[in-house]
């Protein structure tokens, strides 16, 4: 059955997803069936209270499943994609590891900035994660993982990693 | 005594417990864990849980469609999870044994 998500349901899988970036597509998958079906045992109002923010719940989940934090670059994004025209420039940090919420008019002119990304989407949520492909040679920085404030620039300055 | 603490360590013999009696997801699993007695279980602790011993081979899984809503990922015991379920089943009696031994020795 294919089912729509609601916005609650769908923003807090994104905020999981965004603490997940680092996992491989198979893993991000094993939790968002299961998520996706608790979900929607839920009402939207009592998502929150009964599962905690996502940043929690996503560390829980990998402690729990002992998977290792792979973060290798500083460019997670949790986009949210609604009608931008009353909040032209408006983002929001969401997280300590660097997510932020945009809204779609600076989504939109972010985005070509910090190609390569995959965009993972649920419903009017998506996340952004940086991608390697090594056709492309786009260097695995390594770099340590960075505060929010570090990597967070006001929406619609991003550079290029490499300009930073 | 943190009780949280415990659960930590038997968490997997929980989750192989409640499988034994037949295949179920995840969000079922927590409410038979918590209808149990277990109402401080996480729930990302036991999706953790699940993707864990289901990586290590010990549950097999299943996604099948509801008719209520988002697919459901059914999980069950594989037979190396009966085994891992049996040994552990075992474990937690001998050290019950003694815990009990050093309890009656205490009152005594």
């Amino acid at each position: 059955m294919n089912t729509t998500l609601s916005a609650t349901t769908a923003r807090y899988l994104a905020g999981v997803a965004a603490e997940l970036t680092d996992l491989s597509a198979e893993d991000r998958d094993d939790v968002f069936v299961d998520l996706e079906t608790h979900l929607a045992e839920l009402e939207d109002n009592r998502i929150e209270d009964e599962l905690g923010d996502p940043s929690p719940f996503a560390a829980e989940f990998r402690r729990s499943a002992g998977l290792e934090h792979r973060r290798s670059g500083r460019w997670t994004m949790l986009a949210e994609c609604q009608d931008a025209e009353s909040y032209p420039q408006d983002h929001e940090i969401l997280t300590d590891s660097g997510a932020v919420r945009f809204q779609r008019d600076s989504f939109g002119r972010i985005v070509p900035n910090l190609y390569p990304l995959d965009l993972l989407r649920y419903n009017d949520y998506g996340v952004l994660t940086e991608m390697a492909p090594p056709s492309l040679g786009f260097p695995d920085r390594g770099v340590p993982e960075p505060s929010a404030t570090e990597s967070i620039a006001p929406a619609g300055s991003y550079n290029s990693p490499s300009g930073r | 005594m943190d009780s949280t603490q415990l659960l930590k360590g038997v968490l997997d013999t929980a989750v192989l417990a409640v499988l034994k009696r037949g295949r179920t997801y995840g969000y079922d699993l927590l409410r038979e864990l918590r209808e149990a007695g277990l109402d401080e279980v996480g729930d990302a602790s036991v999706y953790g849980t699940l993707r864990r011993l289901f990586g290590g081979g010990f549950l097999t899984s299943e996604i099948v469609p509801s008719e209520e809503g988002p697919a459901r990922k059914y999980y069950a015991l594989s037979a190396a999870g009966k085994d891992l379920l049996e040994h552990s089943v075992k474990s937690w009696q001998g050290f019950a044994s003694i815990m009990n031994d050093l309890f009656e020795e205490e009152a005594a």
